[in-house]
Protein backbone atom coordinates (compact mmCIF):
# COMPACT_ATOMS: atom_id res chain seq x y z
CA UNK A 1 0.00 0.00 0.00
CA UNK A 2 2.98 2.31 0.49
CA UNK A 3 3.26 2.83 -3.27
CA UNK A 4 -0.18 4.38 -3.23
CA UNK A 5 0.70 6.89 -0.58
CA UNK A 6 1.84 9.92 -2.49
CA UNK A 7 -0.76 9.81 -5.22
CA UNK A 8 -3.44 9.04 -2.66
CA UNK A 9 -2.41 11.90 -0.41
CA UNK A 10 -2.82 14.24 -3.37
CA UNK A 11 -6.05 12.59 -4.53
CA UNK A 12 -7.67 12.64 -1.12
CA UNK A 13 -6.58 16.15 -0.35
CA UNK A 14 -8.13 17.18 -3.69
CA UNK A 15 -11.35 15.44 -2.66
CA UNK A 16 -11.27 16.71 0.92
CA UNK A 17 -12.60 20.10 -0.19
CA UNK A 18 -16.38 20.38 -0.61
CA UNK A 19 -16.15 23.07 -3.31
CA UNK A 20 -13.93 20.81 -5.40
CA UNK A 21 -16.27 17.87 -4.87
CA UNK A 22 -19.21 19.99 -6.02
CA UNK A 23 -17.24 21.09 -9.06
CA UNK A 24 -16.59 17.45 -9.95
CA UNK A 25 -20.27 16.68 -9.44
CA UNK A 26 -21.19 19.49 -11.79
CA UNK A 27 -18.65 18.30 -14.36
CA UNK A 28 -19.99 14.76 -14.21
CA UNK A 29 -23.05 16.14 -16.07
CA UNK A 30 -20.89 17.58 -18.86
CA UNK A 31 -18.17 20.14 -19.57
CA UNK A 32 -18.46 23.73 -18.41
CA UNK A 33 -16.69 27.02 -18.88
CA UNK A 34 -14.77 28.36 -15.90
CA UNK A 35 -17.32 31.12 -15.30
CA UNK A 36 -20.21 28.61 -15.44
CA UNK A 37 -18.36 26.51 -12.89
CA UNK A 38 -17.70 29.49 -10.65
CA UNK A 39 -21.28 30.81 -10.65
CA UNK A 40 -22.90 28.60 -7.97
CA UNK A 41 -20.07 29.11 -5.48
CA UNK A 42 -19.96 32.88 -5.20
CA UNK A 43 -16.18 32.91 -4.83
CA UNK A 44 -13.57 34.92 -6.70
CA UNK A 45 -12.17 33.77 -10.02
CA UNK A 46 -8.63 33.37 -8.61
CA UNK A 47 -10.05 31.01 -5.96
CA UNK A 48 -11.82 28.96 -8.62
CA UNK A 49 -8.61 28.80 -10.65
CA UNK A 50 -6.77 27.54 -7.59
CA UNK A 51 -9.31 24.72 -7.15
CA UNK A 52 -9.09 23.91 -10.86
CA UNK A 53 -5.30 23.67 -10.68
CA UNK A 54 -5.54 21.18 -7.81
CA UNK A 55 -8.06 19.05 -9.73
CA UNK A 56 -6.00 19.20 -12.89
CA UNK A 57 -2.77 18.25 -11.12
CA UNK A 58 -4.41 15.17 -9.60
CA UNK A 59 -5.75 14.11 -12.98
CA UNK A 60 -9.46 14.64 -12.32
CA UNK A 61 -10.00 17.24 -15.01
CA UNK A 62 -8.51 18.74 -18.14
CA UNK A 63 -9.08 22.11 -19.76
CA UNK A 64 -9.18 23.37 -23.29
CA UNK A 65 -9.11 26.96 -24.50
CA UNK A 66 -11.53 27.86 -27.26
CA UNK A 67 -11.20 31.48 -28.26
CA UNK A 68 -11.09 33.36 -24.99
CA UNK A 69 -13.09 30.84 -23.02
CA UNK A 70 -11.57 28.06 -20.96
CA UNK A 71 -13.65 24.89 -20.96
CA UNK A 72 -13.22 22.28 -18.25
CA UNK A 73 -14.18 18.62 -18.38
CA UNK A 74 -13.66 15.41 -16.41
CA UNK A 75 -10.72 13.38 -17.65
CA UNK A 76 -11.67 10.73 -20.21
CA UNK A 77 -11.12 7.04 -19.54
CA UNK A 78 -7.51 5.98 -19.77
CA UNK A 79 -7.90 2.50 -21.07
CA UNK A 80 -8.59 0.91 -17.71
CA UNK A 81 -12.23 0.02 -17.30
CA UNK A 82 -13.88 -1.79 -14.48
CA UNK A 83 -15.29 -5.09 -15.63
CA UNK A 84 -18.89 -4.65 -16.56
CA UNK A 85 -19.21 -1.09 -15.34
CA UNK A 86 -20.79 1.51 -17.54
CA UNK A 87 -18.87 4.23 -15.67
CA UNK A 88 -15.82 5.70 -17.32
CA UNK A 89 -12.84 4.63 -15.30
CA UNK A 90 -11.45 7.96 -14.23
CA UNK A 91 -7.91 7.34 -13.08
CA UNK A 92 -7.86 9.08 -9.70
CA UNK A 93 -11.25 7.61 -8.88
CA UNK A 94 -9.73 4.25 -9.64
CA UNK A 95 -6.88 4.90 -7.20
CA UNK A 96 -9.38 5.73 -4.47
CA UNK A 97 -11.28 2.56 -5.24
CA UNK A 98 -8.11 0.49 -5.00
CA UNK A 99 -7.41 2.11 -1.70
CA UNK A 100 -10.87 1.26 -0.34
CA UNK A 101 -10.34 -2.30 -1.49
CA UNK A 102 -7.13 -2.42 0.54
CA UNK A 103 -9.16 -1.15 3.46
CA UNK A 104 -11.73 -3.93 3.10
CA UNK A 105 -9.05 -6.59 2.82
CA UNK A 106 -7.26 -5.10 5.83
CA UNK A 107 -10.39 -5.44 7.99
CA UNK A 108 -10.75 -9.07 6.89
CA UNK A 109 -7.19 -9.79 8.00
CA UNK A 110 -7.52 -7.88 11.25
CA UNK A 111 -10.78 -9.56 12.27
CA UNK A 112 -9.30 -12.95 11.51
CA UNK A 113 -6.32 -12.04 13.73
CA UNK A 114 -8.74 -10.91 16.46
CA UNK A 115 -10.61 -14.23 16.27
CA UNK A 116 -7.37 -16.20 16.46
CA UNK A 117 -6.05 -14.05 19.29
CA UNK A 118 -9.18 -14.60 21.41
CA UNK A 119 -9.63 -18.28 20.62
CA UNK A 120 -5.98 -19.15 21.31
CA UNK A 121 -6.20 -17.55 24.76
CA UNK A 122 -6.67 -19.94 27.67
CA UNK B 1 -19.71 1.97 -1.36
CA UNK B 2 -21.53 3.67 1.42
CA UNK B 3 -20.21 1.27 4.06
CA UNK B 4 -17.80 -1.57 4.64
CA UNK B 5 -19.50 -4.29 6.66
CA UNK B 6 -17.78 -7.36 8.05
CA UNK B 7 -19.03 -10.17 10.27
CA UNK B 8 -17.14 -12.87 12.08
CA UNK B 9 -18.20 -15.55 14.58
CA UNK B 10 -15.81 -15.90 17.50
CA UNK B 11 -15.88 -18.92 19.80
CA UNK B 12 -15.77 -16.96 23.05
CA UNK B 13 -18.31 -15.11 25.24
CA UNK B 14 -18.94 -11.42 24.53
CA UNK B 15 -17.19 -10.38 27.76
CA UNK B 16 -13.92 -11.83 26.50
CA UNK B 17 -14.30 -10.40 23.01
CA UNK B 18 -15.01 -7.01 24.60
CA UNK B 19 -11.64 -7.09 26.41
CA UNK B 20 -9.85 -7.63 23.11
CA UNK B 21 -11.49 -4.65 21.47
CA UNK B 22 -11.08 -2.25 24.41
CA UNK B 23 -7.73 -3.11 26.05
CA UNK B 24 -4.93 -1.21 24.28
CA UNK B 25 -2.44 -4.08 24.56
CA UNK B 26 -4.94 -6.55 23.17
CA UNK B 27 -6.02 -4.12 20.42
CA UNK B 28 -2.36 -3.84 19.40
CA UNK B 29 -2.33 -7.61 18.90
CA UNK B 30 -4.89 -7.63 16.10
CA UNK B 31 -5.27 -4.02 14.96
CA UNK B 32 -2.46 -1.51 15.54
CA UNK B 33 -0.38 0.07 18.31
CA UNK B 34 -2.68 2.57 20.03
CA UNK B 35 -3.46 4.61 23.13
CA UNK B 36 -7.13 3.66 23.34
CA UNK B 37 -9.11 4.50 26.48
CA UNK B 38 -12.65 3.18 26.88
CA UNK B 39 -14.33 6.47 27.68
CA UNK B 40 -16.72 8.46 25.51
CA UNK B 41 -15.05 11.63 24.22
CA UNK B 42 -11.47 10.31 24.55
CA UNK B 43 -9.21 10.88 21.56
CA UNK B 44 -6.75 8.19 20.58
CA UNK B 45 -4.31 7.34 17.84
CA UNK B 46 -4.02 4.15 15.85
CA UNK B 47 -0.44 3.96 14.63
CA UNK B 48 -0.44 2.51 11.14
CA UNK B 49 3.37 2.89 11.03
CA UNK B 50 4.59 3.54 7.47
CA UNK B 51 1.08 4.42 6.33
CA UNK B 52 0.78 7.14 8.93
CA UNK B 53 -1.36 7.67 11.97
CA UNK B 54 -5.12 7.51 12.28
CA UNK B 55 -6.86 10.00 14.57
CA UNK B 56 -9.79 8.50 16.42
CA UNK B 57 -12.32 9.53 19.07
CA UNK B 58 -14.59 7.34 21.18
CA UNK B 59 -18.23 8.11 20.34
CA UNK B 60 -20.25 5.45 22.08
CA UNK B 61 -19.72 2.61 24.54
CA UNK B 62 -22.24 -0.02 25.56
CA UNK B 63 -20.12 -2.54 27.52
CA UNK B 64 -19.92 -5.96 25.88
CA UNK B 65 -22.35 -4.85 23.16
CA UNK B 66 -21.28 -1.85 21.16
CA UNK B 67 -18.26 0.35 20.52
CA UNK B 68 -18.24 3.31 18.13
CA UNK B 69 -15.28 5.49 17.25
CA UNK B 70 -14.47 8.09 14.63
CA UNK B 71 -11.62 7.15 12.32
CA UNK B 72 -9.73 9.73 10.31
CA UNK B 73 -6.69 8.68 8.38
CA UNK B 74 -4.34 11.62 7.96
CA UNK B 75 -4.04 10.73 4.29
CA UNK B 76 -7.77 10.89 3.54
CA UNK B 77 -8.76 13.65 5.97
CA UNK B 78 -12.24 12.22 5.60
CA UNK B 79 -13.72 11.39 8.98
CA UNK B 80 -15.28 7.96 8.90
CA UNK B 81 -16.98 5.91 11.62
CA UNK B 82 -16.15 2.44 12.91
CA UNK B 83 -18.95 0.61 14.73
CA UNK B 84 -18.34 -2.76 16.38
CA UNK B 85 -21.38 -4.71 17.58
CA UNK B 86 -21.24 -7.90 19.64
CA UNK B 87 -24.20 -10.28 19.75
CA UNK B 88 -24.09 -13.60 21.66
CA UNK B 89 -24.67 -16.56 19.38
CA UNK B 90 -24.69 -20.07 20.83
CA UNK B 91 -21.56 -20.40 22.94
CA UNK B 92 -19.83 -17.74 20.91
CA UNK B 93 -20.19 -14.13 19.83
CA UNK B 94 -21.00 -12.67 16.45
CA UNK B 95 -18.91 -9.57 15.84
CA UNK B 96 -20.12 -7.12 13.20
CA UNK B 97 -17.85 -4.32 12.10
CA UNK B 98 -19.27 -1.43 10.10
CA UNK B 99 -16.95 1.17 8.63
CA UNK B 100 -19.16 3.99 7.35
CA UNK B 101 -18.91 7.62 6.33
CA UNK B 102 -17.36 7.18 2.89
CA UNK B 103 -20.16 9.35 1.49
CA UNK B 104 -17.75 12.29 1.42
CA UNK B 105 -16.32 10.71 -1.72
CA UNK B 106 -17.85 12.16 -4.87
CA UNK B 107 -20.85 10.39 -6.45
CA UNK B 108 -18.90 8.98 -9.39
CA UNK B 109 -16.67 7.13 -6.98
CA UNK B 110 -19.57 5.85 -4.90
CA UNK B 111 -21.24 4.36 -7.95
CA UNK B 112 -18.10 2.50 -8.87
CA UNK B 113 -17.48 1.44 -5.31
CA UNK B 114 -20.98 -0.05 -5.09
CA UNK B 115 -20.12 -2.27 -8.00
CA UNK B 116 -16.80 -3.34 -6.63
CA UNK B 117 -18.62 -4.07 -3.35
CA UNK B 118 -20.52 -6.84 -5.15
CA UNK B 119 -17.24 -8.25 -6.35
CA UNK B 120 -16.18 -8.81 -2.77
CA UNK B 121 -18.85 -11.45 -2.19
CA UNK B 122 -16.57 -14.22 -3.38
CA UNK B 123 -13.69 -12.95 -1.25
CA UNK B 124 -15.89 -13.08 1.83
CA UNK B 125 -17.03 -16.60 1.06
CA UNK B 126 -13.40 -17.69 0.87
CA UNK B 127 -12.74 -16.05 4.20
CA UNK B 128 -15.68 -17.87 5.75
CA UNK B 129 -14.41 -21.23 4.47
CA UNK B 130 -10.98 -20.42 5.84
CA UNK B 131 -12.38 -19.60 9.26
CA UNK B 132 -14.53 -22.72 9.36
CA UNK B 133 -11.52 -24.84 8.38
CA UNK B 134 -9.52 -23.48 11.34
Amino acid sequence: MAKYSRLLDATFSALADSTRRKMLERLSTGEASVSELARPFGVSLPTIHKHLRVLERTGFIAHEKRGRVRHVRLMPPRGRRCQGTPHPDLRPFREVKDWLMHFEAAWDRRLLRLKQQIESEL
Amino acid sequence: MKIIRKEILINAPAARVWKHITDPLKIAGWLMPNDFEAEVGKKFILDCQQQGKISCGVKEIVPEQKLVYSFQSRATRIETLVTIILVPEGKGTRLTLIHSGWDALPPGEQGMADQFGDGWGSGLEKLQLQIQAN
